[in-house]
């Protein structure tokens, strides 16, 4: 399956816009996408994080039919974490969707 | 005075730091004496009489603490309830039958304290003014959503600690009303340790406080870790104060405690066990990358013991709770109590699998499908909804709705929103879906059985 990098990022951008939508607006997110997703200086927390990075999955899923894995033991493993910006989070997206069609199997390279 | 073994240790302690409150400020082992004295003098001039059920809504800190301790030494049934947990402080007062209410984080030591909905009555309050000990009720939620009264005979909750611990300055991560957090507290102040408050429990907050203040004791729990790793908190500060980090309350997968051994390798880990039914035990972990703990030691005479029934862990303390206020007794006729918790068994030692019903464990916070539902039952628009965890590598688990909506064109999008919207306030964040699926299925099946899974 491919999955660009301007599909994910798009896909990143309307999790972020649907998260908003029930957040005040001191805690809003930014979609900028180098700003800091999860990390020193963030708006997240814990569950913040896996509500983003759940409705990333489902709207990634909305647009290209497929089940894609953003958070696993692999991609908490990783030495530069995918959750540090939405750039990161794309791009971690597009390398799950590359890897021969499933997101399991790139989750576990 | 059943407090009286820790009076001492803090005169002794003296001019030592009790806490390092949440704003940096810090009060001494000498002004904890005097600040419980004037908490106690407040009390009795508001009229609390001996043995009253007490709401007491604060956080770690001395404030807190001298009216905790203050109210035990006049045998008061003590109702903490900590910040997270201030939305359920009504329904908290109303079940415990608090005739007081004292708010801790107010500041003004003798303005804080004012009457309550309740009139301490119940059986259990009943048997521990007989008994004329102090008392402590936790709560924890329950099946159909309302929270169970746990209620503990303080004294023997103390009497754990009368013998002489170790002294570590100890960060108060965990919250002040949950049976673990009480017991770090108990910990610390029997050894005259000192007690680093946080203002914040995100992992910069966090580290930056260990970092600060030296800290050498880290209770948490495995997705607080998870967090910390992923967020690169511990490679920004200097950690290598630490030398134990314990952890539990939820599921620790081997993969994830294996990465923290490898980015603490200077801290132990150990994994503690307790619920708020029966206090928390004495326990050892095999080692730092190993999930086997012994649980209960006999060492002093006053552990735990347990056997495993079906597959599943029951447990027999001194320490367990007198029974809850609102709901039938949990124990055996001999005294064991089920905690549905499954385990598997290697000669003294137990693994911990997961829990043997609906309970939703979410970053160590439980979650019970019905109260979920049946707060997203009461929105507009909802046919109908099934609410079930699901394992997640981030929180250990998450709460997933599968919704069915009156009409079938709705946009799940608009769906989603509408639903974190509606919950936003009435649950607590944790408890709010991470996940929600729309539907055009029915979910219950032709027994009426809900389809959870």
């Amino acid at each position: 399956m491919s999955l660009t990098y301007e599909t994910a990022l798009s896909a990143m951008e309307s999790a972020v816009d649907e998260m908003n939508l029930s957040l005040p607006q001191e805690k809003r997110l930014s979609t900028d996408p180098d700003a800091v997703l999860f990390g020193p200086g963030s708006q997240l927390d814990s569950v913040g994080l896996v509500n983003l990075v759940m409705a990333a999955e489902q709207h990634l899923g909305d647009a290209t039919g497929a089940d894609l894995v953003l958070a696993s033991e692999a991609a908490m493993s990783r030495k530069r974490s995918p959750y540090r910006s939405l750039r990161a989070l794309a791009e971690y997206a597009v390398e799950v969707a590359g890897a021969d069609g499933t997101g399991e199997q790139a989750a576990t390279a | 005075m059943a407090t009286g073994f820790l009076l001492a240790r803090f005169a002794a302690a003296g001019d030592k730091t009790a806490f390092v409150e949440a704003d940096g400020s810090r009060e001494s082992y000498a002004g904890l004496l005097a600040r419980i004295e004037a908490a106690g003098a407040a009390l009795d001039a508001a009229g609390v009489r001996p043995g009253a059920a007490v709401q007491l809504r604060g956080d770690f800190g001395a404030a807190a603490t001298a009216f905790l301790l203050a109210l035990w030494a006049r045998g008061a049934a003590v109702i903490p309830v900590a910040p997270v947990s201030f939305e359920k402080a009504g329904e908290f007062a109303q079940v415990g039958q608090a005739e007081w209410i004292v708010d801790a984080a107010s500041g003004a030591a003798s303005g804080a304290i004012a009457p309550g909905p309740g009139s301490s009555e119940h059986p259990l309050y009943d048997d521990l003014r007989r008994r004329g000990v102090p008392g402590l009720v936790i709560f924890s939620s329950g099946t159909t959503g309302a929270s169970k009264g746990a209620v503990h005979d303080a004294t023997r909750l103390l009497s754990k600690f009368e013998g002489p611990g170790k002294d570590f300055r100890t960060l108060a991560f965990l919250l002040f009303d949950h049976i673990a957090g009480v017991d770090t507290l108990l910990y610390c102040l029997s050894n005259a340790s000192t007690i680093v408050c946080p203002a914040e429990r995100t992992p910069e907050a966090i580290c930056r406080l260990i970092a600060a203040e030296a800290v050498e004791v880290l209770p948490t729990a495995p997705s607080f870790l998870n967090l910390m790793l992923l967020s690169g908190a511990q490679q920004a500060h200097d950690l290598s104060s630490l030398k134990i980090v314990t952890y539990g309350a939820e599921m620790m997968p081997q993969a994830l405690l294996e990465r923290v051994a490898a980015a603490l390798p200077q801290a132990r880990l150990v994994q503690k066990y307790g619920t708020s039914e029966i206090g928390a035990l004495r326990s050892r972990s095999e080692g730092s990358a190993s999930r086997w703990i012994r649980i209960g030691g006999h060492e002093d005479g006053r552990g735990a013991e347990w056997r495993v029934v079906d597959g599943l862990l029951e447990v027999r303390t001194g320490t367990a709770m007198l029974g809850y206020l609102n709901a039938p007794s949990p124990f055996t006729d001999d005294g064991w109590y089920r905690t549905g918790d499954r385990v598997e068994v290697k000669g003294d030692m137990v693994r911990f699998l997961g829990r043997d019903s609906d309970v939703i464990n979410v970053g160590g916070q439980k979650v019970f499908p019905a109260e979920v539902e049946a707060e997203i039952a009461r929105l507009d628009g909802v046919a109908e909804v099934a609410v079930s965890g699901s394992a997640h590598p981030i929180l250990g688990a998450v709460v997933t709705a599968r919704v069915r909506m009156t009409d079938p064109g709705a946009a799940p999008a608009a769906v989603r929103t509408a639903i974190r919207r509606g919950l936003a306030g009435r649950l607590e964040p944790y408890k709010i879906p991470q996940k929600i699926e729309v539907t055009d299925q029915p979910l219950v099946t032709d027994r009426f059985k809900q389809r959870r899974g």
